[in-house]
């Protein structure tokens, strides 16, 4: 019984209250009835025919009395946000943003003391509460006695604008941070040289804060690089001929401290062309400098080097001939008067004298060795048939030994001297290794890509092949034969290094050797 | 037996002695005046008993060396006439080239072998004292 008492009560407050606003709205509507048939009044006399601007004001548009409620708004207004004023009351204060409600208020009480017409940026609501910016331009209507009565207003929707600003700020910061994080500098100065803009890598490479950059021109941290190319470029620069050119240029840091840095210089120019900015990238190179000149001097040091090395073997073999000589003489005429000497003694002196010619052999082979990359004579061409068969023709070759010639041999360029090493030694070498009874040396050459590959192929003692690579260090023979000095094949592998090309063999212990070696065509 | 008077110019004792030992052995009275370098040998020439007909060169010496002896022979008007022989252990084409340029009557390099050397001499006195004949 209580409850349902309660109910019936509860109804007819809510009765009560429903009336009561419909009693407020009716006095609300019939205000806006006044007052909307004052502000046809207003703007008759004023000359406006409102009917006509509301047609044709593609625009949104919109008139509110002075506490904000929206009186007006024309088709375009309607339909962007949604409110129909005909229908429903809506005050301004119901659509603007919560976050620009505060710059509305203060914005609007400026504008009804200024009196002026101002553009205003806010975000509003739309019916479906979607949120739009807006770009609002209002002014005052004013009654006859030249009160301010009501507002009306202009407004634009920018949501698109802004999003793009958005857009491009974010990108930006984006930017700025890529530019701030830049291992490399980089500067913008306007055209006169005063310094706009430079990132934290330009700062610490001249130990320059930010502002104390923002007050310097280029000049003072620069060097105007004088040379005739580099004035040649930055005329083609402002002349627009060019858009950037690099450069290595001197910078001066805070302490005076000079920097070399290659540095491009990029000009910026505007919609119309003209040039408005520059920037420079800036990359610190004294590092580098310094290790191009330490390399440089190494180099030199390499070549100084190299050259000591052989004047130095080449005085020392000359040096040794001299006493090696003597002794030969003085063993001689030892021999010759002491004829009365042992069958052992005279034994002894073939061997002393075998040992002079070794080291006289192993001299010359040094003084050979040292300066086969020595400059050379001009290069020739070579018809290497005629060569080898003045090798063979000054070879002394044993009868039971056959040399034949594969094919007809290439013309190359070169020195006559360094080829005619090259062959012999390697013809010599086969020739001295023969143990057969029958001997056989096939020359062959044929022409693979960019390079003449020969072989020099011989029915002698074979090499086993943990030796390949020791027979073309110096002084390694690997058997102690008679007028070898050890030095041949590294010869024949330098002049082959000297000339690009490669040598390596192929061999059968007991059947035989293969040379091959490659020179560029 | 037509004898002349040589000027040895070597700074190797033993290179001398091979010098005199071919002449000894083969009974020549050539007059051998014996220089261990290139200072040496100017004043030999300068000494006005003496009067060559031969000079016989080493290049490599000390102080004074067979090159610049040579030039300065050969800038000489009283001694530049002198024919020079050179006698020398190197047998590279560009010492053989300086000295001709300069100008020498003969490039010999040393043998190893003593019986070589002592056929080089042998001849080469022999077509000197030819030579000398003529003239």
């Amino acid at each position: 019984m209580n409850r349902l008492k309660t109910l019936e009560l509860a109804l007819k407050k809510e009765k009560e209250a429903r009336l009561k606003v419909e009693q407020l709205l009716k006095i609300k509507k019939a205000e806006i009835e006044v007052v909307n048939k004052n502000l046809t009044s207003v703007l008759e006399k004023n000359g406006l025919d409102f009917k006509y601007l509301f047609e044709t004001i593609v625009d949104n548009y919109l008139v509110t009395d002075l506490f904000g409620n929206i009186l007006k708004m024309n088709k375009a207004a309607i339909e962007f946000t949604g409110f129909n004023p005909k229908n429903e009351s809506v005050n301004v204060v119901d659509i603007i943003h919560k976050d620009d409600f505060k710059y509305a208020i203060s914005s609007f009480r400026n504008f009804l003391k200024e009196e002026s017409s101002k553009i205003y940026q806010l975000r509003i609501y739309t019916k479906k509460k979607e949120i739009k910016w807006i770009e609002f331009k209002p002014n005052l209507i004013l009654n006859s006695k030249g009160e301010p009565e009501f507002t009306q207003g202009i407004f634009r929707d920018v949501t698109q604008i802004k999003q793009d600003k958005q857009i491009s700020e974010n990108q930006r910061k984006e930017l700025d941070a890529i530019l701030d994080n830049s291992q490399v500098g980089i500067v913008l100065a306007n055209t006169k040289g005063n310094i706009i803009k430079s990132n934290k890598a330009f700062q610490n490479f001249l130990d320059f804060s930010e502002e104390q950059l923002l007050q310097k021109n280029v000049e003072e941290i620069s060097f105007q690089e004088e040379d005739e190319k580099t004035s040649i470029l930055m005329e083609e620069l402002y002349e627009g001929r060019i858009d950037n050119f690099i450069v290595n240029k001197r910078y001066k840091t805070k302490k005076g401290i000079i920097i070399w840095a290659k540095t491009q210089i990029k000009s910026v120019k505007n919609e119309v062309g003209k040039i408005t900015h520059q920037v420079a990238v800036v990359q610190d190179i004294t590092k580098e400098l310094e290790q191009e000149k330490k390399l440089e001097f190494l180099l030199e040091d390499l070549t100084e080097k190299n050259k000591e090395l052989r004047d130095f073997a080449h005085v020392v073999s000359h040096d040794l001939k001299a006493p090696l000589r003597n002794m030969n003489t003085l063993v001689s005429w030892l021999e010759e008067e002491s004829v009365a000497f042992s069958s052992n003694n005279n034994k002894n002196f073939k061997l002393l004298h075998k040992n002079l010619e070794k080291m006289d052999l192993l001299i010359a082979g040094i003084l050979n060795y040292t300066t086969v990359d020595k400059v050379q004579n001009k290069k020739k061409n070579i018809d290497l048939n005629l060569l080898l068969k003045d090798i063979i023709d000054i070879t002394y070759v044993p009868k039971h030994i056959q040399i034949n010639l594969k094919s007809i041999l290439p013309t190359v360029r070169g020195d006559v001297f360094r080829m005619q090493q090259l062959f012999q030694n390697l013809v010599n070498n086969a020739v001295k290794y023969i143990d057969k009874k029958q001997g056989i040396i096939n020359i062959d050459c044929i022409l693979e890509d960019e390079f003449w590959k020969f072989s020099i192929e011989d029915n002698g003692i074979g090499i086993s092949e943990k030796y390949f690579e020791k027979i073309f260090e110096v002084f390694q023979s690997l058997e102690k034969v008679e007028g070898s000095s050890g030095i041949g094949l590294s010869i024949v592998k330098k002049i082959i290094h000297f000339y690009n090309g490669k040598i390596w063999l192929t061999s059968v212990v007991n059947k035989g050797t293969t040379f091959y070696f490659t020179i560029p065509k | 037996m037509n004898s002349l008077s040589i000027l040895l110019i070597d700074d190797d004792e033993i290179e001398r002695m091979k010098f005199r030992k071919v002449c000894e052995k083969n009974q020549f009275n050539h007059l051998v005046i014996e220089a261990n370098d290139g200072e040496k040998a100017i004043s030999l020439l300068n000494n006005p008993e003496n009067s060559f007909d031969l000079i016989i060169l080493d290049l490599n010496m000390p102080k004074m060396n067979g090159f610049e002896f040579l030039k300065k022979l050969k800038r000489d008007n009283e001694f530049q006439h002198i024919p020079v022989v050179i006698m020398s252990t190197s047998s590279s084409y560009s010492d053989l080239k300086a000295c001709y340029s300069i100008g020498v009557a003969g490039y010999f390099s040393k043998p190893l072998y003593f019986n070589e050397y002592s056929n080089k001499i042998v001849s080469l006195l022999n077509y000197w004292e030819k030579n000398e004949l003529i003239s």
